[in-house]
């Protein structure tokens, strides 16, 4: 089978909610969802360039932010006409994790006097080509999903573009937190991903306009 | 306000963790087969590489590929014949030439200056051949760079810094299953064999078939040999200053560590530079020796020298190259062109037989993931004067065919790190008596 079918099938799973979780209250007053998460990440790790001259002797793999995510039933929301940027700059892409609705033009500017090559083989697949600083190539976001991004290029650069069917999600920030505001009341999965470290999903209930705190812990003991 | 407290950790079989596996088949990094201290000093990082081929010569071998041995006595003194390989095997359908090679690599770092690469491999020979598998160490090799690690030395047994090829070589980035002719293409001159004169090598390419499939590459593929070497950065060029074992026409066997070669060693210069966001342009050059022990022929004196004076050692002949090659790369296009000078010295001539060497690629995405690619590649062999004077029947010729080779190639990336490869060439020789060749195969690789 297809393997990025299988991933876009297995995620559709995802979007259906778990037995038990009731419907979101529509009509009542949204509230909001706080929470940390704590991460096991360790210190960075170094990518080795094996043939001097074929680029930098070795570089550092730069950490990818954490996303988090809701599962669930959600009013239809207005077509999408938000564009975002992922920036290439000193071999790092900015952000490193980017959390957006289907239909999102995401934009790949480069600001490093070197060419990138960016490309992603899952779902959308796409392959950017080689272009040089001040230039910049875009891609539009259509299928919900987790999009792993690289540079064909510089294989120690990555990113990872959360695409969902609505706006209620996050980027994990660099001290752990996370919000996501304008949640109709009700029951969720609240989903946590990290590229290196997995995923994990805790139920999560949001009062009408109150607040659900939440923490998570991804992985083993921080 | 937390309802449940159950915190599951979903494991990548399952839905939300599967969801993002698409577009990379798993990794051992991945599966976490992988070291790093507390303080991320140490680390040790695993990865390797899968590839399954089927290649099909028309002949019993081209190039580096070779289907049997077909060995025979090398008819060092001999008269020309056009048909005397009739009968000696050296001929016949190649077929299919089943061949793996699986390369494991430890990433070995010590802070941020100190690297250390491993490389263990195994396949069917360096050259595919139908030889059985074989393991061994190709790479190991230790590299200790600056505080501001523009500058470094690295030691043990790597790829020759010599030419382009080295740095794309069996990567993502090699559209083609075989390297270019320059590094794929046998001469009429032999590492052991020495002709009497000018005028005996020159008959050798009447009989190719003998010569040629024991004969020295300009370059072998990418030679992986003990050396040492220093780099830097002046400005915008990377330089690179090593010390090899062996010349870049070195047969694999003379690889390994030998304290004497490394006495003697053959030395590479070479600078690489980027002249514009798409364009990289590089130089190289290399000298040493690049005989090895006499086993048809004998060394004799040099010519004047006074009666009784030892003839040179087989040390003492230079292989002498030079490459230029200049990269352009910009949206789905690719562009690389290498040229190359190589002159032999070889015992017994006074001068030194030279060819010119060049080939030209383009690779296009068509779609995301989707290449195709061809190339150009033609060995120019220069003349030679036979030393006959006024008595010479025909002048300076050349002394081997010019050969030229047509590739086409076209690749699909499944996923990020893995592909298929199909890739086929067309080799014409100047002259009828030399076999063309033709060659096809298909690759399927897996970086894990």
């Amino acid at each position: 089978m297809d393997v990025r079918k299988l991933t876009s099938a297995l995620f559709v799973l995802t979007l259906i909610p778990a037995p038990g979780i009731a419907p979101p209250l529509v009509g009542q007053e949204a509230g909001v969802i706080e929470g940390a998460l704590s991460l096991p990440l360790g210190p960075q790790r170094r990518w080795p360039s094996r043939y001097p001259g074929a680029g930098p002797t070795s570089a550092k793999v730069h950490p990818v932010p954490a996303v988090v995510y809701l599962l669930g039933n959600f009013p239809e929301e207005d077509p999408v006409t938000a564009v975002r940027d992922i920036v290439q700059r000193d071999g790092v892409f900015m952000p490193g994790a980017l959390a957006v609705p289907a239909g999102t033009v995401v934009r790949f500017p480069n600001e490093d006097p070197y060419v990138h090559n960016i490309f992603s083989y899952a779902d959308p697949r796409f392959d950017l080509g080689r272009y040089p600083q001040g230039e910049s190539r875009e891609v539009v976001f259509e299928q919900a999903g987790i999009v792993r991004v690289y540079c064909e290029i510089h294989e120690y650069m990555r990113a990872v573009v959360l695409v969902t069917q609505h706006s209620f999600h996050d980027v994990v920030s660099e001290d752990g937190t996370f919000r996501i505001a304008g949640v109709p009341p009700g029951e969720y999965t609240l989903t946590a991903y990290h590229p290196d470290v997995g995923s994990l999903e805790e139920r999560v209930v949001v009062p009408a306009g109150g607040t659900a705190r939440v923490l998570l812990q991804l992985g083993g003991a921080p | 306000m937390i309802r449940s407290r159950s915190i599951l950790l979903v494991l990548s079989c399952f839905p939300s963790a599967l969801m993002a596996q698409g577009g990379e088949w798993p990794t051992l990094s991945g599966a976490g087969i992988e070291y790093l201290s507390q303080s991320g000093f140490f680390q040790v990082s695993l990865s390797g590489q899968l590839d399954l081929e089927t290649l099909h010569v028309r002949e019993s071998w081209s190039g580096l590929v070779a289907r049997g041995e077909g060995e025979a006595p090398l008819p060092v003194d001999r008269e020309p014949c056009a048909v005397c390989h009739v009968g000696m095997g050296l001929r016949g359908d190649g077929g299919a030439l089943p061949v793996y090679r699986l390369r494991m690599f430890a990433d070995i770092f010590l802070g941020d200056h100190i690297y250390s690469l491993v490389e263990g491999r195994s396949d069917r020979g360096h050259a595919p051949s139908d030889d059985g598998a074989v393991a061994r160490v190709e790479q190991a090799y230790v590299r200790i760079t600056s505080q501001s690690g523009s500058a470094g030395v690295q030691a043990g047994r790597f790829a020759s810094p010599f030419g382009s090829y080295p740095l794309r070589h069996l990567t993502t980035v090699d559209p083609f299953l075989r390297p270019p002719l320059s590094y794929d293409y046998r001469t009429t001159l032999s590492r052991g064999v020495v002709p009497r004169n000018t005028a005996l090598l020159l008959e050798w390419k009447h009989a190719a078939e003998f010569f040629r499939k024991p004969g020295a590459p300009p370059v072998w593929d990418v030679p992986y040999q003990w050396g040492a070497m220093v780099f830097g950065a002046v400005g915008p060029v990377d330089l690179r200053v090593a010390a090899m074992n062996s010349a870049p026409s070195s047969t694999p066997e003379v690889w390994g560590f030998d304290k004497e070669r490394l006495e003697d060693p053959s030395w590479v210069i070479a600078a690489r530079t980027a002249v514009s966001p798409y364009v990289d342009l590089g130089f190289s050059y290399s000298r040493g020796p690049w005989m090895e022990e006499i086993t048809a022929g004998t060394i004799q004196p040099l010519p004047g020298a006074p009666a009784g004076t030892e003839p040179p050692s087989h040390r003492d002949f230079d292989q002498e190259i030079i490459s230029v090659d200049i990269t352009f790369a910009r949206g789905p296009m690719m562009l690389r062109a290498e040229a190359m000078l190589d002159h032999w010295a070889v015992p017994n001539l006074v001068e030194r037989p030279t060819e010119r060497l060049y080939s030209v690629e383009v690779l296009w995405d068509l779609v995301p993931g989707l290449f195709v690619a061809g190339r150009v590649g033609h060995i120019d062999f220069r003349p030679l004067d036979d030393g006959l004077g006024a008595a010479s029947p025909t002048g300076p010729v050349d002394w081997d065919n010019d050969v030229m080779r047509y590739e086409a190639s076209l690749g699909y990336r499944l996923a990020r790190n893995t592909g298929i490869l199909l890739s086929a060439y067309e080799q014409i020789q100047s002259n009828e008596v030399d076999a063309d060749s033709r060659f096809a195969g298909i690759r399927w690789w897996w970086a894990f």
